[in-house]
């Protein structure tokens, strides 16, 4: 059985492209980057984007040959059932992982910013529990979802953009080398999982119309999100200038703070609070079903709709063990699994890429 | 399987009794519009809070008149945030600092080390909106926001959104929100301007245009409040004052600012004991070069001004007189470039550089460790500064010449 009855098209992907990794200003991402990028740090989605695209493109052609595979499947054939299983375990680790990091950090922000006095667990409950209801539907209505959502927080960041215009110092990107451009390709390739979840979607190829659909829908992600973040992470830097932008803990909701819609409307910031919130509970349910997805390619399992509930749990419990979200911050700065994921995001692809075309000159041999 | 979808509806239905754990009605909240902040005993501080009173002022709901517009409540505690929660010892209203316009500080505790501590501490606290005004008040904030009394427009908040938005027009105060101190603070490598003002008439000293300090200006009537020139913030604490023209110039010197309308009196130049009254306008940004590489690093500022004038007593053609024009001009110019030089050598002295020239030399640098390491503030002191205005005359007022 099929995860969904049907298939998503270009824009449905798009969609859940934009709402992971064109959501990763608005969460822990950039504070956990600053102290590396410093004045710099607005080029780390180009930086990660560049060198994304070759393992990327390479990971396609793999995945043309090999039509209605996906990732983990692709993995094991490559690879054999020992190293694949491992391989896989490792992605489904890095996914969880930042599943349950982005979810706590989601109701962090939420309950320090916007509702003090609601208990953590109740904002948990609330957010899992929608997450939870949209990814047990499927494919098509989590696509969809994220497809009525996703231009509406666009155009709610573009308007947060166009008001902040005021506010922002171009001095405040210079130097532009910041760390010095060795120590910057290093920690942008370093950080690349800053656009991971390109590689992580491949899981849903064999759910998408078509090979060009899926093609299309990645490369216009990955152009439209490496602007965006690009755009927001230079804009922190020009509004609250270098050393200050690293002590503020939510850089893009203080951000909404500093906007004002002239005398009348001076504290608009609940309205972007409303297009945030509703983007981000759309993003929780999409790492929720790519986190099962993996987990049921990884064990080869039939069926997982049954899984959703118990996972949906487990990343409760688990979200609450962290004491802060500085705690959430640390985790992303300095755990050894993240610090070691750009090793599946650029090696990985390549890894499949050379054993595929080895065995096709077997073969052909 | 209908009904379980049944059921789960009616827990989701549940979820929206979630939000009523921060349920607040808008009549239980009281907004300070102004904080005030001074140094108490024993080691405690003076919070003053100014909680606006929303019905007054609103037109058609029938307020009676005797209503105060505001009211203003001092309290000893060891920081701001404790001094709300003490605050409702005497109001049953929760305080909400989400509308602070104004942090006022007075200028004993800017003068002392505490000062740094104020304001870190407000950054923590969630309601503080980081685009809040800073001001030095010169004698103690309680009687500052005691004293001010504006006659003409009676909602508090209003009033201090008004005049924000006057200054930046008129040149005289510098801009200074919590968010642009926060930033320059942490860089070390600039000095910070703050808004200064006091609400104490000093003995007037008669004075032409703007070289008055906060309380000297000879006004008659009105609010008793006087909000001009700057307080100089260098690594942490108050050090000294500029006035009004100082400021003024130190504003004209900054790269990016644009000003709209001063008003400035130039000595005539075809008859020194007359003045020509005109309306600077800075509608371009001036153009910062500095030089880092030799060992004192040569500033060079090129300001554009377009000069409208205004009156010229002494009766003398500067309009249709193409000779007498160009002698007002390089003047005008002359006396600008001598102002600018006048502050950029006291800054020097001093060690302290207002002109945010800092974000020019940014840029010459690669990294930020290379311009860490120039320490720029060290080397202000030592460096070579030309100064160019350039001054275009484009109106000369609705009328060419007065009638004699």
């Amino acid at each position: 059985m099929n995860i969904s009855n049907g298939k998503i098209g270009t824009r449905e992907l798009l969609a859940l492209i934009l709402l992971t990794v064109g959501l990763k200003q608005t969460d822990v991402t950039p504070t956990a980057l600053f102290p590396y990028g410093l004045t710099a740090t607005w080029m780390f989605p180009i930086i990660s984007a560049i060198l994304l695209i070759v393992p990327f493109l390479l990971l396609l052609r793999v995945l043309k040959r090999h039509e209605n595979k996906d990732l983990i499947q692709l993995t094991y054939d490559l690879t054999g059932n020992y190293i694949g299983f491992v391989i896989s375990l490792l992605l489904f680790i890095f996914i969880f992982s930042t599943t349950v990091s982005y979810s706590r950090s989601t109701v962090d922000t939420l309950n320090t910013l916007f509702f003090p006095k609601t208990p953590q667990v109740i904002l948990y409950v609330s957010l899992l529990a929608v997450g939870y209801f949209i990814a047990s539907k499927g494919l098509e209505v989590l696509g969809r979802t994220s497809w009525l959502t996703a231009p509406y927080l666009f155009i709610a960041l573009f308007i947060l953009f166009v008001l902040l215009w005021h506010a922002m110092e171009w001095h405040h990107v210079k130097p532009f080398g910041g760390p010095g451009v060795g120590e910057l390709l290093y920690e942008g390739g370093r950080h690349s999982y800053l656009v991971g979840e390109f590689i992580l979607f491949t899981v849903l190829y064999p759910c998408l119309r078509s090979h060009r659909e899926f093609r299309i829908a990645s490369l216009l992600g990955i152009f439209i999100v490496t602007i965006e973040l690009t755009i927001f992470y230079a804009a922190f830097l020009m509004v609250y200038g270098y050393p200050s932008v690293e002590n503020i803990a939510f850089p893009f909701q203080q951000l909404t703070r500093i906007v004002d819609l002239g005398r009348v409307f001076s504290n608009a910031e609940s309205l972007f609070l409303g297009f945030w919130a509703i983007a981000t509970i759309t993003r929780t349910a999409i790492y929720l079903y790519i986190t099962v997805t993996i987990f049921a390619y990884m064990l080869k399992l039939k069926a997982f709709a049954p899984l959703f509930l118990p996972f949906t749990g487990v990343i409760f419990f688990l979200g609450l063990v962290p004491e802060s979200n500085i705690e959430n911050v640390l985790f992303l700065r300095e755990s050894l699994l993240l610090q070691l994921n750009w090793l599946f995001i650029l090696v990985l692809p390549v890894l499949l890429w050379i054993l595929d075309n080895r065995r096709k000159r077997r073969r052909v041999g | 399987m209908r009904r379980m979808t049944q059921l789960f509806f009616v827990f989701m239905c549940l979820f929206s009794i979630a939000g009523c754990n921060d349920i607040s009605q808008l009549e239980e909240f009281t907004f300070p519009i102004a904080v005030g902040v001074d140094l108490g005993e024993e080691d405690l501080l003076e919070i003053t809070f100014q909680l606006a009173n929303p019905s007054k002022g609103v037109p058609n709901l029938g307020s009676s008149v005797d209503e105060k517009p505001s009211e203003i409540i001092t309290i000893s505690a060891p920081d701001i945030n404790a001094a709300r929660e003490l605050a409702n010892i005497s109001d049953a209203k929760e305080i909400q600092f989400s509308h602070v316009k104004n942090l006022i500080l007075s200028e004993a505790l800017a003068r002392s080390d505490k000062f740094e501590e104020v304001i870190k501490s407000t950054m923590r606290e969630r309601q503080y909106r980081r685009n809040i005004n800073l001001v030095i008040s010169k004698e103690r904030a309680q009687d500052f926001i005691r004293a001010n009394e504006p006659q003409l427009e009676q909602r508090p908040h209003k009033f201090f959104e008004l005049m924000v938005s006057r200054w930046n027009q008129t040149g005289l105060m510098p801009e200074s929100t919590l968010n642009r101190y926060l930033e320059k603070s942490q860089s070390k490598n600039s000095t910070f301007l703050m808004m200064y003002a006091t609400a104490t008439q000093l003995q007037p000293e008669l004075k032409t245009g703007d070289e008055y300090e906060a309380g000297e200006v000879d006004k008659r009537g009105g609010n008793p409040t006087q909000m001009i020139g700057a307080a100089v913030i260098q690594d942490g604490r108050m050090m000294q004052t500029l006035n009004g023209e100082q400021t003024r110039s130190a504003l004209l010197l900054r790269p990016g600012s644009r000003m709209d309308t001063m008003l400035t009196t130039f000595v005539d130049p075809l008859q020194t004991d007359k003045i020509v009254s005109t309306r600077l306008v800075k509608s371009e940004s001036s153009k910062v070069d500095i030089q880092t590489k030799e060992e004192r690093p040569a500033v060079d500022v090129t300001v554009p001004v377009s000069v409208h004038i205004l009156s010229v007593p002494s009766k003398i053609d500067y309009v249709t007189n193409e000779k007498n024009r160009e002698t007002l001009k390089a003047s005008i110019e002359k006396q600008l470039a001598e102002e600018a030089y006048t502050i950029i050598h006291f800054s020097q002295r001093r060690k302290f550089e207002p002109f945010l020239w800092s974000d020019t030399v940014r840029g010459q640098f690669w990294t930020w460790q290379d311009y860490k390491d120039y320490r720029w503030s060290e080397k202000y002191s030592k460096a070579d500064v030309t100064v160019t205005f350039h001054v275009e005359m484009n109106t000369f007022g609705k009328q060419i010449q007065p009638t004699m």
